[in-house]
């Protein structure tokens, strides 16, 4: 196991060094004066201080390096348009973020296994095409609308839910809805086809003649054949979870991550974007490792091929 | 419990052809309306200070109302439809054509040197989420049509590389390859009438998915107005338009929302049902 | 309850009379996979059914255990265990048969376990499904049910799952399991077909172990001749879905009397020499089940055949001590003065 561990942490590392030098060439390399851009209103001393200090006249790879160097440390640089260290500021917002993509995930999963098993059980029933026609329309609503249509009925018709700003936990519920749903959708569809495939699958019906329960079967067997698509899908969408972040926190003026990444592109704040970029990729693959270390928990035949049993 | 869960396919098919047809009559009109859009729908920019923020269906002249400088809405639906399709038919065409190259270059490569940096290449590119890519290429270069197409392509071509180099890697060391190699078929011939012809029953479908799914992102970036940028009308920006009247007038972001659904859900239903009728274990049965 | 007299006097264990299973196919059709099948298994013997592929054996044996999937249903029919129907049990009472007084092994050992359960949570697992009692318990029966197979290593491959273990392997694990409960009666369907030449005589000797220390009767499926020869009391030949032959062993292997079965017997190889080395194989195909012509389904195949073939599904009856027969011109042949087999078949 912990060779897997370690095989999968130096491949993330590597693909993320990867994305942050990457990103942080295209940054660097946007024509204009980063100093000029960023603090339009600065004197001139102090642009001239801006770019000693991001080495703005060091070729682009000395640049890196003294970037990589600062972060090691703890420094990220500061935001010119909110006054603060970027540390700071991704300490404050990204907590938000992280409780609207758990949440999200949590919702997602919990939703699409309840009504992808009605589904996948009553396979080509009434209820299983409400079901699935259900979860298509879901997928062709862009979240942006989903998010502005809970706005409309549940915050200004029904005034259950604050519907912009972050004003307490309960400003977390109609965002949290808006990021899952289209997960939601794509997941209903995984664990009802996948159902259906697991019960036609022979140790099911093995396991159905030496007479055991239905319960025992769903659990047991075929719920628990289905887990391994499932977790696979999960992880080919997480790089639209993160990337919905924005969106969703741009529709509901949210302070998380994405409205300060948004924000801080629209405002030229490179420090800020390049430090988000950073935790973007981050998140993404260690989510990533965890799941894919899941999978081959789950599934010994994945143990077996990994060597590990 | 145990015995009605086969999924009957006969009638799975009979529904896919109801939903083809669905599909493929919502796409047509979306299309001539596109096409037609300086025809059918000549008023979409000029304002009508006198009627601003008209309700649907309250005067005739303007089925869909008006929007808060009094344009007329059905107007510039049409031609952010217009927009929509030209930048969601073209990026799939991009996408799929710099894929499929990379992916069939890589597939015959592996396992190799040339593979291995492929994957890797298309592992970055997947694993940066599309939007944050998305607002550094739009501010790098100034949001229009081409730059949106490209922008979009490039955040797809990676799962059609990934696609179709699965599917040639599994192909390649199939048995009838080997026959065809044998019976001295030339490369050439094994690419396009083997693992070309094999291909297709996969990739056609993600065409139409795909479609849908760019109209979506583009829509998306306009909203957040890193998109399309008036005067060029796109959905997006129409809801984006719309998005400060949620509370007082909510049918102004309802109706282009449902526009948007409906195409999308057009696109979405031709590939659904392509998926179910060109998968050979399905049409075997 | 006896529902038909006289079923245990003759020591009889499970009785199929007149059962049919049928396919819905679309557009009304219907396919008949099973038409009116009859046999019986003695207790403590073994029942050998043999037949193409397509003939119906699986279906029957699968109507036994009412497992069959929609859109199958069996039509109509009795199936006698211990004299009651199970066709008229409720569902909860026919759970608490299978596995349990009626187990069943399938074809492919790599694919009918759980990839996901260790081999000692399938024991167990069989185990406590029918009779909960504790995992202690359940451990020493699984020990016990892997022995009989000849497993005795049990301890050690407990923990581990069934990918780790060979196809042949895991179909003994399989029988293990069936048997984890001594059940009254064990259907194998297929057990060996998709295993090695040696691995199947390996899992034939185990079944073969497992009858003989138990006394449990078995119904053995198979195409091969082979198995049955080795390891059956009794013998059934099925043809598109009907019973064509049935009899003792040794009668059927030296005395068939219908032309179907004499056609099996005669495309047999051999691996003795003999004075002629060529192998006869049936001329045609099996009919299609959606479309069997009327009459005998054999007929068109069939070199004895007259008109009465065509028009008139032949009836089974006696043609010897305990030798049925499904044919209007029932052979009198002997395999043993049959010049062209060389006459050295041992039987």
């Amino acid at each position: 196991m912990l060779g897997i561990v370690l095989k999968r942490l130096a491949q993330g590392l590597l693909v993320t060094f990867c994305v942050v030098f990457i990103s942080f060439a295209v940054l660097r390399s946007i024509p204009g004066d980063p100093a000029k851009i960023m603090a339009p209103n600065a004197t001139v001393e102090q642009q001239q201080h801006i770019r000693e200090e991001m080495g703005l006249s060091e070729p682009v790879l000395v640049q890196f390096q003294m970037y990589v160097g600062n972060m090691l440390h703890g420094n990220m640089g500061n935001s010119y348009f909110k006054g603060d260290t970027v540390v700071n500021i991704l300490l404050a917002a990204a907590p938000l973020s992280a409780i609207l993509v758990a949440f999200a995930l949590i919702f997602s999963i919990f939703v699409s296994l309840v009504l992808g098993t009605v589904a996948g059980m009553n396979g080509n029933s009434a209820i299983d095409r409400i079901i699935s026609s259900f979860a298509v329309l879901l997928q062709s609503m862009p979240n942006y609308w989903v998010g502005a249509m809970l706005i409309m009925l549940l915050s200004v018709k029904a005034g259950i839910f604050p519907s912009m700003d972050y004003s307490g936990p309960s400003s977390c519920v109609l965002p949290i809805i808006a990021l899952a749903l289209p997960l939601t959708s794509v997941l209903i569809k995984v664990v009802r086809s996948s159902l259906i495939d697991s019960y036609n699958q022979e140790f099911v019906k093995a396991a159905y003649a030496r007479g055991l329960s239905g319960t025992a079967l769903y659990f047991k067997y075929a719920l628990r054949n289905s887990l391994i698509p499932l977790c696979i899908s999960i992880s080919s969408q997480l790089g639209f979870l993160v990337g919905n972040i924005v969106v969703v926190e741009y529709v509901f003026n949210f302070p998380g991550l994405g409205y300060i990444a948004l924000n801080a592109i629209l405002r030229r704040d490179y420090n800020l974007v390049q430090a988000v970029i950073i935790l973007f990729s981050v998140f993404f693959f260690l989510i990533n490792i965890v799941v894919d270390l899941g999978t081959v928990r789950l599934d010994p035949r994945l143990r077996k091929a990994e060597g590990e049993i | 419990m145990f015995r009605n869960l086969r999924v009957s396919r006969v009638f799975g098919k009979m529904r896919s052809n109801v939903l083809l047809t669905i599909g493929i009559v919502i796409v047509a009109i979306c299309v001539l309306a596109a096409i037609f859009a300086p025809v059918i729908a000549p008023d979409a920019a000029s304002p009508h200070p006198g009627s601003r923020l008209l309700k649907p269906f309250e005067n005739m002249e303007h089925p869909l109302g008006t929007d808060a400088i009094g344009r007329d809405i059905l107007s510039r639906l049409i031609f952010g439809v217009r927009t929509s399709l030209i930048i969601g038919i073209a990026s799939v065409f991009l996408a799929s054509l710099i894929g499929t190259v990379i992916g069939i270059l890589s597939g015959f490569s592996s396992p190799g040197i040339f593979d291995t940096i492929l994957m890797r290449i298309t592992d970055v590119q997947m694993g940066f989420p599309f939007v944050v890519l998305a607002m550094i290429a739009l501010t790098m270069f100034s949001p229009n049509i081409l730059s949106i197409t490209v922008v979009l392509s490039l955040a797809l071509w990676p799962a059609y590389a990934r696609t179709v180099r699965s599917s040639v890697i599994l192909q390649k060391d199939c048995e009838y390859i080997a026959a065809a190699r044998l019976m001295g078929a030339s490369k050439m011939r094994i690419y396009t009438r083997y693992i070309g012809r094999n291909l297709l029953p996969a990739m056609i479908p993600l065409f139409p998915l795909d479609i849908a799914g760019m109209v979506i992102n583009e829509s998306l970036l306009s909203y957040m107005s890193i998109g399309i940028k008036p005067p060029v009308i796109s959905i997006g920006n129409i809801m984006a338009d719309a998005r400060g009247y949620i509370a007082s007038d909510s049918w102004f972001i309802l109706i282009p929302g449902v526009m948007l659904v409906v195409m999308v859900l057009g696109f979405n239903f031709i590939g659904d049902s392509l998926q179910t009728i060109l998968d050979p274990h399905i049409r075997k049965k | 309850m006896r529902t038909s007299a006289g079923t245990d006097k003759d020591n009889t264990i499970l009785r199929v009379e007149n059962l049919r299973t049928y396919f819905k196919a679309g557009q009304g059709n219907v396919v008949k996979a099973v038409e009116g099948v009859n046999f019986s298994l003695r207790r403590g013997m073994v029942l050998g059914i043999i037949g193409e592929s397509g003939s119906g054996k699986s279906v029957t044996a699968r109507s036994i255990l009412r497992i069959i999937e929609s859109p199958g249903y069996i039509a109509g029919g009795k199936i006698l265990f211990k004299g009651e129907d199970v066709l008229s049990f409720s569902e909860k009472k026919m759970r608490s048969i299978r596995g349990n007084e009626i187990s069943m092994i399938f074809q492919e050992p790599t694919t009918s376990l759980n990839p996901f359960m260790t081999i000692g949570d399938h024991l167990m697992e069989a185990y406590n499904s029918h009779t909960p009692s504790g995992s202690e318990k359940a451990k020493e029966e699984a020990l016990r049910a892997l022995h009989l197979v000849g497993i005795n290593n049990g301890r050690e491959i407990f923990r581990k799952f069934p990918c780790q273990f060979s196809a042949g392997f895991r179909q003994r694990i399989f029988i293990a399991m069936s048997m984890i409960l001594y059940p009254d009666v064990l259907i194998a369907d297929e057990p060996t077909t998709s295993l090695g030449i040696t691995i199947q005589a390996e899992i034939i000797a185990a079944l073969s172990e497992v009858q003989k220390q138990t006394g449990i009767s078995i119904i053995i499926i198979t195409h091969d001749f082979g198995v049955v020869s080795q390891f059956s009391d009794d013998i059934f030949v099925m043809y598109a879905g009907r019973c064509v032959e049935s009899s003792p062993k040794k009668t059927l292997l030296t005395k068939p009397a219908h032309p179907y079965t004499i056609g099996l017997i005669r495309s047999v190889p051999l691996l003795e020499e003999r004075k002629t080395r060529r192998v006869k194989s049936i001329p045609g195909f099996p009919p299609d089940m959606s479309n069997v012509p009327p009459g005998c389904p054999f007929a068109p195949r069939c070199e004895f055949a007259g008109s009465v073939c065509t028009e008139e599904v032949p009836e089974l009856r006696e043609v010897g001590e305990g030798h049925l027969c499904a044919c209007h011109y029932p052979q009198d042949y002997n395999v043993n003065d049959d010049t062209e087999l060389g006459g050295d078949l041992h039987v």
